[in-house]
């Protein structure tokens, strides 16, 4: 007779991991006592739950790598080196044909550039959200959102029909992934991605966009590396056309 | 401030992406883009809930509408880390923690997720359950099941060697 049967395996396993209540738990705790095969199966829980947890255990010794971590702390002087450092990765990929073009880049970077441009352009670029100036706005955790003329010509522009008196120049517009809207814009030096939520539009990512020479871009030339990759992250299917624009607008970008 | 909290929580975060993903750079690129989308939608946090069972939660669908597609195709289990924890303990203790590493890669997804939240981070079966969106009677038949799997990988691993 196997007297295990009286007590289905997955109650054994929870009463293994001390998931069981009371009265359960002491309901099982005797019959374990009382019969080593229960006692048996009950130890092969516990034993493999301590192998699989010791096999990971390891990662919480490792540094957490530089990337992971939320853009504040980044130094200042890495900003310098994103496009060396983009560049290179793309190298190194490129070196390697089997292996995937690399899945994403440090945005946290792209943050922490931006902190540095609000620096540098003073208060017409970047201003806490009690101003009326500027083009982007922080809040209390950081999350960068459009403001001002930035904002108006993420709503209304349409990136097939430049307004020629706006400060702004849309790229591309696209649906994403997650079933929302992003457009990729350039304002003055800096170029980024901005995506429609709720009724403002967020920016994951600012870059500033120069040349290798060093020289500012046009602001309708090609966007920076950084906004591409979070372009390609986040579309689903291809760009809009004009038409898919306008129908996108007048819905205020909701989907 | 989220930030800092969410930043408390990376060690964990990248173990339990690591039980999920065979590469260390697939899992910190998981940890990276689920951390990018935390800050993104950090109006869903609602204060007061756990954070941890949040974050996961954003792993878990990162992974499987995000990264899964573009990890490398040819993902099989390579101990890139043979060696690192050699000399810390016994190479028996560092051969067993390689089998059980082997064994989960040959999981089915769905496993590797359970037991990455239950047996690796150790989340209680209810939080677990409200990670992956499903009931308490389901989490508890899929743990069973993802242990049984992995145990029988892990006897005919040891059959075998």
């Amino acid at each position: 007779m196997n007297r295990t049967s009286n007590y289905p395996d997955e109650i054994l396993m929870a009463y293994a991991d001390g998931e069981l209540d009371e009265p359960q738990r002491s309901e099982v705790e005797r019959a374990v006592r009382a019969d080593p095969a229960l006692a048996a199966a009950v130890e092969r829980h516990r034993a493999l739950r301590k192998d699989v947890f010791d096999a990971f255990a390891g990662v919480l010794d490792e540094p957490v790598p530089g990337r992971l971590q939320p853009g504040t702390t980044n130094a200042p002087g890495k900003v310098l080196s994103l496009d060396a450092a983009r560049n290179a990765r793309a190298r190194s990929t490129a070196a390697a044909p089997s292996a995937p073009r690399p899945a994403v880049w440090p945005r946290w970077t792209a943050l922490a550039a931006t902190l540095v441009l609000g620096v540098l352009a003073g208060s017409a670029w970047f201003s806490g959200a009690d101003s009326d100036a500027g083009y982007i706005s922080a809040d209390a955790s950081g999350r960068l959102a459009a403001r001002g003329q930035l904002a108006g010509a993420l709503s209304r522009q349409l990136a097939s029909d430049p307004a020629p008196n706006s400060p702004v120049r849309i790229g591309v517009s696209f649906a994403t992934r997650d079933g929302g809207y992003c457009r990729s814009f350039s304002v003055g030096a800096s170029a980024g991605l901005a995506c429609r939520s709720g009724e403002s539009w967020h920016i994951p990512v600012l870059s500033e966009a120069v040349t290798a020479s060093g020289a500012y871009r046009q602001a309708s030339s090609s966007m920076p590396e950084a906004v591409l990759d979070a372009i390609d992250d986040r579309i689903a299917g291809e760009t809009m056309n004009a038409a898919a624009e306008r129908v996108a607008r007048e819905r205020g970008w909701k989907r | 401030m989220l930030a800092n909290e969410l930043a408390a929580l990376l060690p964990r975060m990248r173990r339990f992406a690591r039980s999920i993903t065979f590469h260390r750079e697939d899992a910190d690129d998981l940890v990276q883009v689920a951390m990018e989308r935390a800050l993104g939608h950090s109006e869903q946090y609602s204060e007061g809930t756990r954070l941890d069972s949040w974050l996961f939660r954003i792993i878990r669908n990162a992974w499987i509408d995000e990264v899964r597609s573009r990890v490398r195709r040819d993902a099989v289990f390579a101990p890139e880390e043979e060696g690192e924890h050699v000399g810390h303990d016994s190479l028996e203790a560092h051969s067993q923690r390689l089998a059980v590493q082997k064994a989960m890669s040959l999981l089915s997804e769905e496993h590797r997720m359970v037991i990455g939240l239950v047996l690796v981070d150790g989340l209680p079966y209810k939080e677990a359950a409200a990670v992956l969106e499903i009931p308490m009677g389901t989490l508890t038949s899929r743990l069973a099941r993802a242990r049984e799997a992995l145990q029988k990988l892990l006897s005919e691993e040891r059959a075998a060697s």
